[in-house]
């Protein structure tokens, strides 16, 4: 069950852009994630896969070290993201979380106006001289999250009134306000319906030129139709990975197969 | 047990389709009826057990909205003690209790975050703060007498403050500062970990978390918190004799200068029994019931208004 490592780009090789090797990981003393070794590239999107519990999205918060605070957790191997080893000494948490992104896997936003919410980032970093450019970043992050249309005329309104798909809109243009370099997104159109997703996957499919963009799906079309690269995680550990389309019209693992075909359900 | 008993023994039953349904079964739906009579009585008990309690207190509140409603006037609202009125004493409660929030509210609320956000970083911290929220509910579960006892010793005695507004505003600060730091680390922890954590995740230091998420959100908690506690700190008697005193007059300075304050005039004159005194003491409750339910009620209306989460 070793993985394939993920083909590269056409062009000069180069490091990964996210490299993790040999990750462990551990709830006290509950390992869920077994020596993952893995490769993102830069300008992709990498879509991870598997069934319900097996590690997604503990593996994705490794990536921005949100499971810093998670009392008991810790994990053993090294994630480099661009050579810089983001578990090393020299690396703030709070700066790493500038330049990599979150969306939850349950849409979180503040229980203040919905320009409130996406004004948040820029106002905690600075971002701009003059309420003009609040302004401006403000309404760039709605509309690439492809909701400024709904809210323009109600950007005082508490974002508690949104419907579960906007509020998940206004927490991916949230996390887009600050302008990271890498976004991970924790099943971002869980709660969407078909005319949203569909908004969402376009706008991933765009983020890509300028955002290196990790993404937790249960849904096998959309992986297929946004996903640059595969991994298939299955309780914990790395069974298969590949480019997006063969991974999906010839997996070489049984395992992938069971589950694409639905036949592997739970841990 | 019997899910596993059926798997080992009989199997299913040949007699499955003509056996009944849960909800066809007398049996089942005589057990359902008892069940709902007890709904009922426990319902009817609670009841019970309310108005019970709520008579007398209705009782207390009437006769004194309406003996004191009775005694309102003019003078008595406006004269000094010395005239049967209750101006001095409304001034002193009002200056002890200004006092009290003045030193209770800040320290309270920046202990409460203390022990709500920055308290978990270490070992040290943890002990810490475990300490102080003990030495907390100690306190607030102290005889005030006690604290008023102390008070007399160290500030009255010892600083030199004499029976003052100030030895009695720190004593009934003191009293407050438990609920404050309850209240406050209660409400900020009530704002829940997702949004703690999309405030992390947009790279907010937790100073910043503190200043623009959690702290705005648990403001109307807070606010509550100070507001009750100030309603007890109204209501204190046995502590101010000790550091307060009790004088006639306007309050005349911070130290070394007694006060008069309403609880005082309860103590005092609803013992001697001339409709003159009867009547200040009358007034006096009616005044402070009022003065706490107006707390009480800014607190209720205010955390509905502005509650968020
Ligand atoms: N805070 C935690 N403390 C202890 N165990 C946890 C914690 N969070 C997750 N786990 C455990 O880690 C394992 C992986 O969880 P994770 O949330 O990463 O799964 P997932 O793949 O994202 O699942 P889903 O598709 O349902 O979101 C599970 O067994 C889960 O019970
Ligand atoms: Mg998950």
């Amino acid at each position: 069950m070793r993985e394939e490592s993920i083909p590269r780009n056409p062009g000069p090789v180069h490091e990964s852009y996210i490299k993790i090797q040999d990750l462990n990981a551990f709830y006290g003393n509950l390992q869920v994630l077994k020596n993952i070794r893995l490769d993102f590239q830069e300008h992709q999107v990498s879509a991870i896969m598997g069934p319900s519990g097996c590690g997604k999205t503990t593996l994705i918060r490794i990536l921005n070290r949100m499971n810093d605070d998670v009392p008991g957790f810790h994990i053993e191997g090294n994630v480099t993201i661009q050579s810089l080893d983001i578990y090393g000494r020299q690396v703030d948490p709070v700066l790493l979380k500038m330049r990599v992104g979150m969306v939850f896997q349950s849409p979180n936003p503040f229980p203040f106006s919905i320009y409130e919410n996406v004004a948040f980032g820029p106002k905690i970093h600075k971002l701009f001289k003059r309420k003009k450019e609040l302004n401006r970043i403000v309404k760039e992050s709605l509309q690439r999250a492809a909701l400024w249309d709904e809210v323009k005329d109600r950007l005082a309104e508490s974002a508690m009134k949104l419907s579960g798909g906007q509020q998940q809109r206004l927490c991916i243009a949230r996390a887009l306000a600050v302008q990271p370099e890498i976004l991970l997104m924790d099943e971002p159109a869980s709660a969407l319906d078909p005319g949203s997703t569909s908004k969402i996957e376009e706008l991933i499919v765009e983020l890509k030129q300028n955002y290196t963009v990790v993404i937790v799906t249960h849904n096998i079309q959309q992986a297929a139709r946004i996903a640059d690269s595969v991994v298939f995680l299955y309780k914990g550990e790395v069974v298969e990975t590949g480019r997006a389309p063969t991974f999906f019209e010839n997996p070489s693992n049984p395992m992938t197969e069971k589950y694409l075909s639905g036949q592997l359900s739970s841990v | 047990m019997q899910i596993e008993s059926e798997k080992d023994g009989e199997g299913p039953k040949g007699s499955d389709i003509a056996r009944k349904l849960p909800w066809q079964d007398p049996r089942v739906l005589f057990r359902y009826k008892l069940r709902r009579l007890a709904d009922k009585m426990v319902v009817a008990v609670t009841i019970l057990a309310v108005v019970v309690v709520l008579y007398p207190l209705l009782d207390i509140l009437f006769m004194f909205f309406y003996r004191g409603a009775l005694a309102i006037s003019i003078p008595r609202l406006t004269g000094l003690t010395l005239q049967f009125g209750l101006a001095n004493a409304i001034v002193g409660t009002l200056l002890l209790v200004s006092l009290s929030t003045i030193i209770a509210v800040p320290l309270g609320v920046l202990g409460g975050i203390y022990l709500a956000e920055f308290s978990a970083q270490d070992q040290m911290s943890k002990t810490f703060a475990g300490t102080v929220r003990f030495l907390s509910d100690v306190l607030s579960g102290m005889p005030s007498i006690l604290l008023g006892y102390v008070g007399f010793l160290i500030l009255v005695i010892d600083f030199g403050w004499g029976l003052s507004p100030l030895a009695g505003g720190l004593i009934l600060s003191i009293l407050m500062l438990p609920y404050v730091i309850k209240t406050t680390e209660l409400s900020i922890r009530k704002v829940p970990l997702k949004l703690r954590e999309a405030a992390t995740a947009l790279g907010a230091t937790k100073t910043q978390m503190v200043n623009r998420m959690t702290f705005p959100l648990a403001l109307p908690g807070i606010l509550t918190g100070i507001i009750l506690s100030m309603s007890i700190s109204i209501g204190e008697t046995a502590p101010l004799l000790f550091t307060a005193g009790f004088s006639n007059y306007y309050p005349c300075g911070l130290t070394n200068c007694q006060v008069g304050f309403l609880t005082y005039i309860i103590y005092t004159f609803a013992k001697i029994p001339t409709t003159d005194s009867l009547s200040l003491a009358y007034l006096s409750a009616f005044l402070l019931i009022s003065f706490s339910l107006v707390l009480n009620m800014t607190a209720r209306i205010g955390l509905r208004r502005l509650s968020k989460i």
